[in-house]
């Protein structure tokens, strides 16, 4: 365990001036870039990797890593103070976030934000170093039947996030998980609902459908009726979580911080999932589940420490076997072997410069974005000073930008104006988009999983049972479901035994 | 009168302004505006990479820049798609993955003739799928695979990274040949087979520049190359030709890139970039990121990848019906 010795390559490393501005730029550039919708880090990271030919591999990532794990600080302040999620991970943060923000509490939800962020950031790169290997080793466990399990998991978990009417929540769910079949299917290779158009091949896309139906749909709102918004007129203190705040959130951060570490490991996990899981989680342990919805600050804490812990935990199976758990890492994948950097269980070895030079950044990076997040927190406040019609055809434009940017494709501006309309309808009948967009991130991969599943053990759904790890999900979910039977089997009882 | 005016002007300004923008060469020679070099797939990929080494050295020699554009979708026959109804203008080039000319046209319609709708400027390089297993597995050589899976029918279970794909359709041609009987299990490319490989999910994967870190590595053992004749990556790997395998991957295990045009450039434009691409492959940038990737290098002219391409695609259509794979 020679992890101090690790650790002083590390920092000697990142230390370097040349690799300290870089860890900046990247925290600064992940932040803007997470704090304008539509702008993701996946199409920043593609747009500078040209740029990162010129300095040393090290260098590259830790600015690549930077913008990265940046943006998931800087997506929950647009969620927060104007309902638009900059970051698809950032969607839960608008439940409740924007609810606070209406409040007058946008200060101490933007300060728990950005502490939650910093701790799960911080626990997730101590948990990377401690225990990467083994728990990369876990993470090859997960074959097609654990994900199907984990996907069923995911999808019976929804029905907590639902705030008014459970049946137009489902509704919401079935149309979510519709749309997800659109395209190519990966498994007998039919295209549905393709039209013969090669646009719609890969189906619709999850980025422009979150800006569409949060975004969009929320400045078609607000200018249809002005929405009274407090704006705290306090010193900077009462812009930080007060004592009560940070015992609420306390367990909450810590939750969040384990199972966006976990997930976040996982290929095809990651942070969108892990916020929506914490918060389902939040609403059901917490003693007033009824305040999710209307500015309870867990629903903030829970999500954001998630989110941000996902990110490190992205990191393991890349740095420890060379497989990217997501589009981000696959990117950086990439970077790495243009640099000539081999990805794989050896580059802890050939390269632990490079390993441990990021590792150790990514601590001085999440200390860089507290520091720069912090102050913000009063500007950002000021920010919702500005009358709404100076500041949505802003917004409108960089959702434009942040769609077309994705894949260069004006199809996927189309997709986000269209969801705006149906968002904007949503909204104004009632019906949730929180439901929609988890059933639609989980639907494709549950459908593949389960048939990939299903071609390996020649058609036995047994399967599910037999391997341990799918066998507690799937058991998990049935219990999940079963729950809120009981109540109404106890009831029964009395009146039986009469 | 005078608003009149102005708004006269305004017009004038704009129209030049548009006039301008399309980049009107009057009687200057080609090129005279930058090229937009479409790459059908997402930033950090092979194809990526290979283009964005390419690019530099053809910008030179052509005297404009080249600018990578990245079209991913539909397992890069979007870009191919798109790249159909630009203007032959020689504006826009695209630097294309055999697969999306050989097999997807033989399951989709998506709104091209691989054959009729392009100028082939010139072949840049190969790749090399690989058949693999975990190192750890009991099978040491592909004939232990063989032998295993005749006497255990559907019992083997190979991952690819894609249905009807050009390897899929290879390994049922081989499948066939050998008379045994295995199961694809297909994923959503390359990615997720090596993870199912490594975790002892699917028995056998195909994989091709994904795979060579891991089997550098000593992680993965590569069986077979998915090839008539050896690779230059892997020199000792066995290939069809050592297995006794008569199946031919034309067109649909071996991989090939190449740069492709819509049709209709005129022949002075094909000449200056067909004399462009020859000097770009040599470019010191393209050869650093072939032999980091283990990509293969190889030019050859625009109407011999045709050739090559033509071939291929007639070939895997010959191979579609004889296995009857339509779905």
């Amino acid at each position: 365990m020679d992890f101090l010795g690790h650790l002083f390559v590390g920092f000697q490393v990142c230390l370097q001036p040349a690799n300290l501005l870089l860890a900046f730029l990247g925290c600064l550039i992940g932040t803007l870039v997470g704090v304008l919708p539509g702008l993701g880090p996946t199409a920043t990271i593609s747009l500078l990797l040209p740029t990162s030919f010129h300095i040393t591999p090290v260098g590259a990532l830790i600015l690549l890593s930077g913008i990265y794990y940046g943006a998931m600080y800087g997506g929950s302040t647009t969620s927060i103070l104007v309902n638009i999620p900059g970051e698809a991970a950032s969607v839960v943060t608008c439940l409740d976030g924007y609810e606070m923000a209406k409040r007058g509490r946008a200060g101490p939800a933007l300060g728990i934000a950005a502490f939650a962020s910093f701790i799960a950031g911080t626990a997730s790169i101590v948990g990377l170093m401690l225990l990467a290997p083994p728990l990369a080793e876990m993470a090859l466990k997960f074959g097609p039947p654990e994900y199907t399990t984990l996907m069923i998991l995911g999808l019976t978990v929804l029905t907590f996030l639902v705030k008014g009417s459970m049946a137009k929540a489902l509704l919401m769910a079935a149309l979510g998980l519709f749309i997800s079949t659109i395209g190519l299917d990966a498994v007998s290779g039919v295209a549905r609902f393709s039209f013969n158009r090669a646009e719609l091949m890969d189906g619709i896309g999850l980025v422009p459908v979150v800006m569409g139906l949060f975004g969009i749909s929320e400045v078609l709102l607000n200018l249809e009726q002005a929405v009274g918004r407090e704006i705290l007129q306090g010193k900077f203190k009462d812009y930080l979580p007060t004592r009560e705040d940070w015992r609420k959130s306390a367990l909450p951060i810590l939750r969040g911080s384990a199972l966006g570490f976990v997930l976040g490991i996982l290929p095809g996990g990651g942070a969108v999932l892990a916020s929506f899981v914490s918060y389902a989680i939040e609403k059901k342990v917490s003693r007033y589940p009824e305040q999710f919805g209307s500015g309870a600050i867990e629903g903030v804490a829970g999500p954001e420490a998630a989110n941000n812990s996902a990110t490190g935990g992205a990191f393991i199976p890349l740095l420890t076997l060379g497989i990217p758990a997501n589009v981000v890492m696959a990117i950086l994948l990439g970077a790495m072997m243009i640099h000539g950097l081999q990805p794989g269980p050896n580059l802890i070895n050939e390269h632990p410069d490079v390993f441990w030079g990021v590792i150790t950044s990514m601590y001085l990076g999440n200390v860089m974005l507290l520091v720069l997040n912090l102050p913000l927190i009063g500007l950002w406040v000021q920010v919702l000073r500005v009358p709404y019609s100076l500041f949505f055809p802003l917004i409108l434009l960089f959702c434009l930008i942040g769609a077309y940017s994705i894949a260069n494709a004006a199809f996927d501006i189309l997709i986000m104006i269209v969801f705006g309309i149906i968002g904007y309808l949503m909204k104004k009948t009632d019906y949730e988009g929180a439901p929609l967009v988890l059933a639609l991130v989980l639907g494709n991969l549950f459908e593949n999983a389960l048939r990939q599943s299903l071609m390996l053990s020649d058609g036995s759904f047994l399967i599910f049972f037999q391997r341990p790890i799918a066998a507690v999900f799937i058991w998990a979910s049935i219990i999940f479901l079963l729950i809120p039977l009981v109540p109404w089997l106890k009831k029964k009882r009395p009146a039986v035994g009469e | 009168m005078v608003r009149s005016r102005k708004v006269l002007l305004v017009i004038c300004y704009l129209g030049m302004a548009g006039f301008v923008s399309q980049g009107m060469s009057f009687g200057a020679s080609f090129p005279t505006k930058s090229i937009d070099l479409y790459i059908p797939f997402a930033p950090g990929g092979i194809s990526d990479t290979m283009g964005r080494a390419l690019a530099p050295r053809l910008g030179e020699v052509l005297g404009q820049p080249i600018v990578p554009v990245n079209k991913p979708g539909a397992s890069g026959a979007l870009a191919v798609s798109l790249l159909s109804k630009a203007k032959p203008d020689g504006y826009t080039i695209l630097i294309v993955s055999n697969s999306s000319l050989t097999v997807v046209p033989h399951f989709e319609n998506l709104g091209y003739d691989p054959l009729a709708d392009f100028n082939y400027l010139c072949k840049t390089y190969d790749q090399t799928s690989m058949l693999v297993v975990p190192t750890d597995s009991p099978w040491k050589t592909f004939e232990e695979v063989i032998d295993f899976a005749k006497k255990n029918p559907k019992k083997v279970k190979y991952g690819t990274w894609g249905q009807f794909s050009g390897v899929h359709i290879a390994m049922e041609a081989i499948g066939k040949e050998k008379g045994i009987e295995w199961g694809h299990i297909p994923f959503k490319g390359e990615g997720p087979v090596v993870p199912a490989l490594l975790g002892k999910h699917v028995d056998l994967g195909v994989l091709a520049p994904g795979g060579v870190p891991h089997i550098k590595a000593g992680k993965l053992r590569l069986l077979l190359v998915l090839q008539g004749f050896r690779s230059k990556t892997f020199p000792d790997a066995p290939c069809f030709k050592d297995a006794g395998i008569k199946f031919n991957g034309k067109g649909s295990s071996e991989l090939m890139s190449g740069i492709i045009a819509p049709k209709g450039l005129p022949s002075d434009i094909v000449k200056k970039y067909e004399d462009a691409l020859k000097e770009a492959v040599k470019s010191p940038e393209f050869l650093k990121a072939s032999a980091t990737l283990g990509i293969e290098p190889q030019f050859l002219p625009g109407n011999e990848f045709r050739k090559e391409i033509e071939e291929g695609n007639r070939h895997v259509g010959a191979v579609i019906r004889q296995l009857d794979l339509k779905k």
